[in-house]
C-alpha cells in the first residue's frame, strides 16, 4: 500500500492564473489588470456581470462604484471589494 | 509627510499568544471608541492612532502621511421612512432591514409625505414614484416634475441588511431610497410614504500609517505589508464595527511584522502601510503607491475573518516571484489558494508597477452592524498569518547570502547580521 501525498495547500492550478483572476471587473479600486486610479465603474455597460461590482450599468443604477447585489455575493465567496 | 502622533496606548501584551494577540487587536479597532472607523473621523484618526502605537511597540519607525479625500457619503441622521398602506395601516420600516440611502440621493433631511405612484403613472408631482432602476431619464423626470422621490427595490445580504457604502457617483437633485425587493413590490398597490433621507457629501482627511522595520540595501528584496484601517463608518445611532473589514486584515499584518521583524536578513526590507480611504476608493494606496520604491514585493491583506476553502489571491503588476512564494507559503502552511478577484489597495500598487498580491478570507456581516469581533475566527487570523509570514519568508530566499550564518529558528533567514538602522526622513520600504 503505498501513502499518496495530496497537497492541501497553495493554488490547485497555475497561480498566474491569479493575474488574471476569472469575471475580475472593475469599480472603484480599477481593473484587475489596469487599475486607473478613477473612482468609477471601469467595466463595458454591457459587460457580463463580475464578481464584486457586477456590470457597469448595475453599479449606475444602484449608485455606487459596485452594484450592492454583486459585491453581496462576491465578500459572501470570500473575496474582498473595496469602495 | 509627517511625524505619527503617538496613538492610545492599549497595549497588546507581547507575552500573550499570536490568537491573544490577533484577537485583541480585531477587538480594539471594532469597538465603540472608533466608531467604525471612516475616514475623515476622530474615530478613524484615533484607529490610526492606535496602529501607529502598535507598530512604534514593535520596534517600527513611525511616520503618517495624510491626505485630502473630495467627497465621502455621510449620514448625518438616521432616515426615516414610514407607509401607510392601501388600507390605512401604518407601517413603519426599518432603517437598513427595510430600507437604506441610495448613494445618488439628494439630502433630505425632514420627512417629506407624498402618495405613491408606479413608473407608467402620468402624474409623478409630489409623489413617491416606484422605479425598477434609478436612470438619468428617469432622475430628470422626477426632478422636472418635481416628485418627492424615488424608490428603487434593493436586495439584503444573508442576515437581513443592507450593506453600507460611502463612495459613488455625483448625487442627483432627487430624494433616492433603495427599498427591500418584497416590500417595494407590495407598495405597488399603493399607499402614502412619509420618508427622510439625511444624507450628505463631506469632504474629508485621511491619513496612512507607515512603518518600517527595515530598509533594503540596494538591490535587495524589499517587502511592503498593506491593510486598510478604515471603515465605512457607524451609523448615527447604530455600530458598525467593520470587526473583518478590515480589523482583521490590520491584525494580521501586525502579528505578522512581529513575528518577521526580528529575523530579518542582512539587507532585505520590510514595511507596512496601514492605508485609509479605501472605502471611499482606495484613495490612501493610490496615495501611497507612486512613493513605494520600483521592485517592493506588496501583499495586501483585505478580510482575514472566515476562511471557507481556499484563500481568494488577485495578482498584478510584475508578479511571478511574488506568487511562486506564495504558492509555496501555501503548500507549506496548508493554506489553499484560488485565483479571485480582490478589488482593494493591491490594484493601485499593481497599477503603479509593482508585483501585488490581494488576499482575502472572507468577510462575515460585511459593512453591516453585523460585521462584529465575535465574527472573526481566530484560525482564519493565524492561516493567514502564517501564510503571510512564510511568503515573506520565501521571498527573503531569494536575496543572495551576505555575510555569516548566525544560525536561528527561521527557516528562510540567509543571514542575521543584524538590521540597517532606520532612515528617520524616509518612510519607503
Amino acid at each position: 500500500m503505498t501513502i499518496e501525498n495530496i497537497p492541501v495547500g497553495g493554488f490547485a492550478g497555475d497561480p498566474a492564473e491569479a493575474l488574471n483572476p476569472p469575471a475580475a471587473s472593475g469599480g472603484c479600486c480599477g481593473t484587475a489588470t489596469a487599475a486607473t486610479g478613477t473612482a468609477s465603474p471601469a467595466a463595458d455597460a454591457g459587460a457580463p456581470a463580475g464578481t464584486c461590482c457586477g456590470t457597469a450599468t448595475a453599479a449606475q443604477e444602484a449608485g455606487t462604484c459596485c452594484a450592492p447585489e454583486a459585491k453581496a455575493e462576491a465578500v459572501a465567496a470570500g473575496a474582498g471589494c473595496c469602495g | 509627510m509627517t511625524r505619527a502622533t503617538p496613538g492610545t496606548t492599549r497595549a497588546v501584551d507581547p507575552g500573550t499568544t499570536p490568537t491573544d494577540r490577533l484577537t485583541a487587536v480585531v477587538r480594539a479597532l471594532a469597538s465603540p471608541e472608533y466608531a467604525g472607523r471612516r475616514v475623515g473621523t476622530p474615530g478613524g484618526r484615533a484607529a490610526a492612532g492606535y496602529l501607529a502605537g502598535r507598530l512604534r511597540e514593535l520596534g517600527a519607525t513611525v511616520t503618517s502621511d495624510g491626505f485630502p479625500v473630495a467627497a465621502v457619503r455621510e449620514l448625518y441622521a438616521t432616515p426615516t421612512m414610514d407607509w401607510t398602506d392601501e388600507e390605512g395601516r401604518s407601517r413603519p420600516l426599518v432603517h437598513r432591514r427595510d430600507f437604506a440611502e441610495h448613494l445618488v440621493s439628494a439630502d433630505v433631511p425632514a420627512p417629506r409625505t407624498g402618495p405613491l405612484a408606479r413608473v407608467g403613472d402620468a402624474d409623478w408631482s409630489g409623489r413617491w414614484v416606484l422605479v425598477p432602476v434609478v436612470g438619468a431619464d428617469v432622475s430628470r423626470r422626477a426632478a422636472s416634475e418635481g416628485a418627492a422621490g424615488l424608490l428603487v427595490a434593493r436586495g439584503v445580504d444573508d442576515g437581513g441588511w443592507m450593506p453600507k457604502m460611502i463612495a459613488g457617483p455625483t448625487p442627483a437633485t432627487v430624494a433616492v431610497i433603495g427599498v427591500r425587493a418584497e416590500v417595494h413590490e407590495r407598495m405597488g398597490r399603493g399607499g402614502v410614504v412619509t420618508a427622510s433621507v439625511p444624507l450628505r457629501t463631506v469632504a474629508a482627511d485621511g491619513v496612512n500609517v507607515h512603518g518600517v522595520f527595515a530598509r533594503p540595501v540596494p538591490g535587495g528584496v524589499s517587502v511592503l505589508l498593506t491593510a486598510h484601517h478604515d471603515g465605512v463608518g457607524d451609523d448615527p445611532r447604530q455600530r458598525l464595527p467593520a470587526a473583518a473589514d478590515n480589523a482583521s486584515g490590520c491584525a494580521v499584518v501586525l502579528e505578522s511584522a512581529r513575528q518577521l521583524a526580528p529575523w530579518l536578513p542582512d539587507g532585505v526590507g520590510l514595511a507596512v502601510a496601514y492605508l485609509d480611504a479605501e472605502e471611499a476608493g482606495a484613495l490612501g494606496s493610490a496615495r501611497h503607491a507612486p512613493q513605494v520604491r520600483a521592485g517592493t514585493f506588496v501583499i495586501n491583506v483585505d478580510g482575514a475573518a472566515e476562511l471557507s476553502g481556499a484563500a481568494a489571491v488577485e495578482a498584478g503588476g510584475p508578479a511571478g516571484e511574488l506568487l511562486a512564494a506564495l504558492d509555496r507559503a501555501g503548500r507549506d502552511t496548508g493554506v489553499a489558494l484560488r485565483a479571485a478577484p480582490m478589488p482593494s489597495d493591491n490594484r493601485r500598487y499593481a497599477a503603479a508597477g509593482l508585483a501585488a498580491v490581494g488576499i482575502g478570507m472572507g468577510m462575515p456581516g460585511y459593512q453591516t452592524p453585523a460585521e462584529t469581533p465575535d465574527r472573526v475566527d481566530p484560525a482564519t487570523l493565524l492561516a493567514a498569518t502564517a501564510l503571510v509570514v512564510a511568503t515573506v519568508r520565501n521571498l527573503f530566499a531569494l536575496a543572495e547570502p551576505v555575510g555569516d550564518f548566525r544560525g536561528n529558528d527561521n527557516p528562510a533567514a540567509v543571514t542575521v547580521t543584524g538590521r540597517p538602522a532606520p532612515d528617520t526622513e524616509d518612510s519607503r520600504p
